[in-house]
């Protein structure tokens, strides 16, 4: 899959791998990868303009940690990003109903 | 020159600097401890997605406080307008060349800064901003600042020159701190490079309703608004007169200033 077809849907997709747990950047990345069968194929960087907007919307939060002498920046999900994954859910079953139903 | 050296460098050209670049910079170099510089992706490209995203949210931003610190200032305005109102107006030759100038600045200078606020505000709303469109929003917020700063020193010139409330003066010296600290953030949203194509569009583009794309309706419309609610005010010889200099008032600043704010192409 081509990354600009991901690129309007990678706040929902990066608030679903965020969803069970927080994790850092390389993680998310990882978390997609596999939860798609190594279908979405982002250039790893890409997730952190992503993670960066869904924290200034307040839908992520973030914190850095140290785990065996190494920093890394640490993301969970807030209130407010459990909400907007749950309209964006509702907003793609709706959508991939629509698209399924006349590509079939 | 390693990988992180060009990220800071591409970031510090779409103007991403300081914390939030060492931030970026810190999390690649995080990321790319465990996964690989050619999967990170091209350092330009990454660099311009932060960009697109921050340009737009630090603009509309601004404009939202712009906005906050204007009316706060109105209503200081307003206030003072009350207060001037229930002491009587003065003559306003009685002020000297000042008085006259800061009498002219009050009335005038408050409805372009509410105009241009409005704008910036009803462009704020909106999230698909392109690089034009952040200019335009950005021009609206410093002409609505600018005029909201003219605005106070004319009443603080109005307050010195009539002596009708003495808080007045500093007040209104007051209220043009949260202005200049909004401008600030104009700044700061202004320096961050959007990439994102299209057009600035104006005014029509902005509204929340659908309306026929016809700048001179609009201005025969907002003129003939501003006159009348300038006769109800006052229906008598003071209030024709006022009238007219209204008419006069947004014909002008359409004229000058139309163009910038997106009013019309």
């Amino acid at each position: 899959v081509k990354p600009e077809v991901l690129k309007g849907h990678l706040d929902a997709l990066v608030l679903a791998a965020l969803e069970a747990e927080p994790a850092h950047g390389y993680a998310i990345i990882q978390r997609l990868r596999r939860r798609s069968d190594e279908v979405f194929k982002l250039p790893e960087g890409t997730v952190y303009p992503a993670l960066h907007r869904l924290e200034r919307d307040g839908l992520v939060k973030s914190r850095w940690t140290v785990t065996n002498g190494r920093r890394r920046r640490v993301y969970r999900i807030t209130r407010s990003g459990q909400e907007g994954l749950a309209v964006r859910r509702l907003e793609w079953k709706t959508f991939s109903r629509a698209v399924e139903a006349v590509l079939a | 020159v390693t990988y992180l050296d060009r990220l800071g460098r591409e970031l510090a050209a779409v103007g991403i600097r300081g914390r939030l670049r060492a931030r970026i910079l810190a999390e690649a170099a995080d990321h790319l401890a465990d996964g690989d510089e050619g999967a990170f992706g091209d350092p330009a490209e990454l660099a311009r997605r932060f960009a697109d995203d921050l340009a737009a949210d630090r603009s509309r931003r601004a404009a939202f406080t712009a906005f906050g610190a204007l009316a706060a200032a109105g209503l200081g305005f307003a206030a003072a307008w009350l207060a001037i109102a229930t002491a009587g107006f003065p003559d306003i030759a009685s002020g000297g060349a000042a008085g006259v100038a800061g009498a002219i600045g009050i009335v005038a200078f408050p409805q372009v800064a509410f105009a241009a606020g409005l704008l910036a505000l009803l462009r704020a709303r909106r999230r698909d901003l392109s690089a034009a469109g952040i200019a335009l929003l950005l021009t609206r917020t410093r002409v609505a600042l600018a005029f909201g700063v003219l605005a106070m020193v004319s009443l603080a010139v109005c307050g010195a020159a009539f002596a009708v409330a003495g808080w007045i003066l500093p007040v209104a010296l007051a209220l043009t701190a949260p202005l200049a600290a909004s401008a600030v953030a104009v700044r700061r949203a202004a320096v961050v490079k959007s990439s994102v194509p299209g057009g600035a569009g104006d005014v029509f583009d902005d509204l929340p309703v659908s309306v026929p794309r016809r700048p001179g309706l609009l201005l025969a419309a907002t003129t003939a608004a501003a006159a009348l609610a300038t006769l109800v005010a006052a229906p008598n010889h003071e209030g024709i007169r006022n009238a007219i200099v209204e008419i006069v008032l947004v014909v002008g600043s359409w004229l000058a200033l139309g163009r910038r704010l997106g009013l019309r192409r």
